[in-house]
């Protein structure tokens, strides 16, 4: 048997089951995201890195008992953001987290924080100016972009794990896309001004 | 993309964000991460010959592996039952004696034919049928067992090699798994000097 050619579902039963192998190929496919993903959401290394291996641990204890009810991708997903949740719940910012829905202070931080002309023409600080942008973007947005970005789940599979409609997430989507866009263009212009 | 044209056609036009983020998705875990995940995902996994233990346990259960589990429990039986019946016969020992008298021949008295052509090479108990028709023409048979290194190896010196394995990789717990295993499915199987006090038995 191939492991490589298997679901992550299939794979999954084949740890359960005591396929250690199955689990590394597992691990493999989706651990870059998973990280990014929590890299992220936390903007901190170290507690990236803590949660990820929070999650994967989960995995692993409770392998016991996994059924397939959904895809694998919800599963870890959906255990990921508990604990992202988690931890703004313990750090009390959670709730200023998820009432921060409009994308004005991402425009501020992002006039606030323009750079030069020369760093906007290199490609490699556009990206990480991106990566800031998505840091300050609201925390809902950020996470159906991350979702589908780094995940590449569906509009449905992110609003099974966000718990929401799949309009909601539509909606997230676009004002993700549209505040970036517009801190991005914003940096263009302020370019252009400076020439 | 999903599965709303109009919202692909929206994602389509940011596309460049899209690019550009990916252009910089270049993060990964450390290794010392990836090892430790990896390791904790391998303990209390305890691999079978073949397939594992969880898999043919539940399939047997299951009644997906019913044929073999059946020919594993006959096989068990008939070992028994022959051993009950018939004494192990040692090299060299002719079977055709009456019951409980068995006689001892030098080598060199065996008929020439008997040593150039044995009729079995196995330590097996239960002779074959023809050796039921050598013993009704009176032709004494001869067990002789097969020379090491000739015979294909058995099971249990691949559940040995298993066990030594784990053992080589640092993994006690699983070890002294897979030995109760192989004790249950081998009692009375000699095993290496020493292993026992290695698996800290």
């Amino acid at each position: 048997m191939l492991l490589s050619n298997e679901s992550d579902e299939n794979l999954m039963l084949l740890y359960r089951d005591g396929t250690a192998a199955a689990f590394e190929v597992l691990y493999g496919r989706h651990k870059s995201a998973l990280y990014r993903y929590l890299l992220r959401q936390l903007e901190d290394r170290g507690l990236a890195e803590e949660i990820f291996q929070d999650v994967w641990m989960k995995l692993i204890r409770s392998r016991e008992r996994y059924r397939v009810k959904a895809r694998f991708t919800t599963l870890l997903y959906r255990i990921a953001r508990n604990r992202v949740i988690d931890h703004y719940r313990s750090r009390l910012h959670h709730n200023a987290l998820m009432n921060e829905t409009s994308d004005a202070g991402l425009k501020q931080q992002a006039d606030d924080s323009t750079p030069g002309a020369e760093q906007i023409l290199d490609t490699a600080r556009q990206v990480e100016r991106l990566k800031v942008l998505i840091g300050q973007l609201p925390h809902e947005q950020r996470e159906a972009f991350l979702l589908h970005q780094e995940a590449g789940l569906s509009l449905e599979l992110i609003a099974q794990i966000t718990d929401t409609g799949r309009e909601t997430v539509k909606s997230r989507l676009r004002y993700a896309f549209a505040g970036l866009r517009r801190a991005m263009s914003g940096d263009q212009r302020e370019q252009q001004r400076d020439k | 993309m999903t599965s709303d044209p109009q919202f692909n056609d929206y994602l389509r036009q940011h596309s460049d964000l899209s690019d550009l983020y990916r252009q910089g998705a270049a993060e990964e875990p450390s290794r010392e991460l990836d090892t430790q995940i990896l390791s904790e995902s391998r303990k209390h996994v305890v691999p079978q010959p073949g397939t594992s233990s969880g898999e043919f346990l539940r399939g047997v259960f299951q009644l997906k592996y019913w044929p073999a589990a059946t020919a594993m429990v006959a096989v068990v039986l008939v070992t028994v039952a022959v051993n009950i019946q018939v004494p192990m016969p040692e090299p060299g020992v002719i079977h055709n004696s009456p019951p409980g008298k068995v006689q001892q021949i030098p080598t060199t008295e065996l008929p020439e034919t008997d040593r150039r052509q044995p009729t079995h090479t196995t330590g097996s108990t239960l002779p074959p049928a023809t050796d039921a028709q050598a013993l009704k023409a009176g032709i004494p048979i001869v067990t002789i067992k097969a020379p090491s290194g000739t015979a294909d190896p058995e099971p249990a010196e691949i559940w040995l090699q298993k066990i030594e394995q784990q053992l080589a990789d640092g993994r006690q717990e699983d070890a002294r798994k897979l030995y109760y295993a192989f004790r249950e499915l081998y009692p009375g199987k000699k095993i290496p000097d020493g292993l026992l006090s290695r698996l800290g038995m």
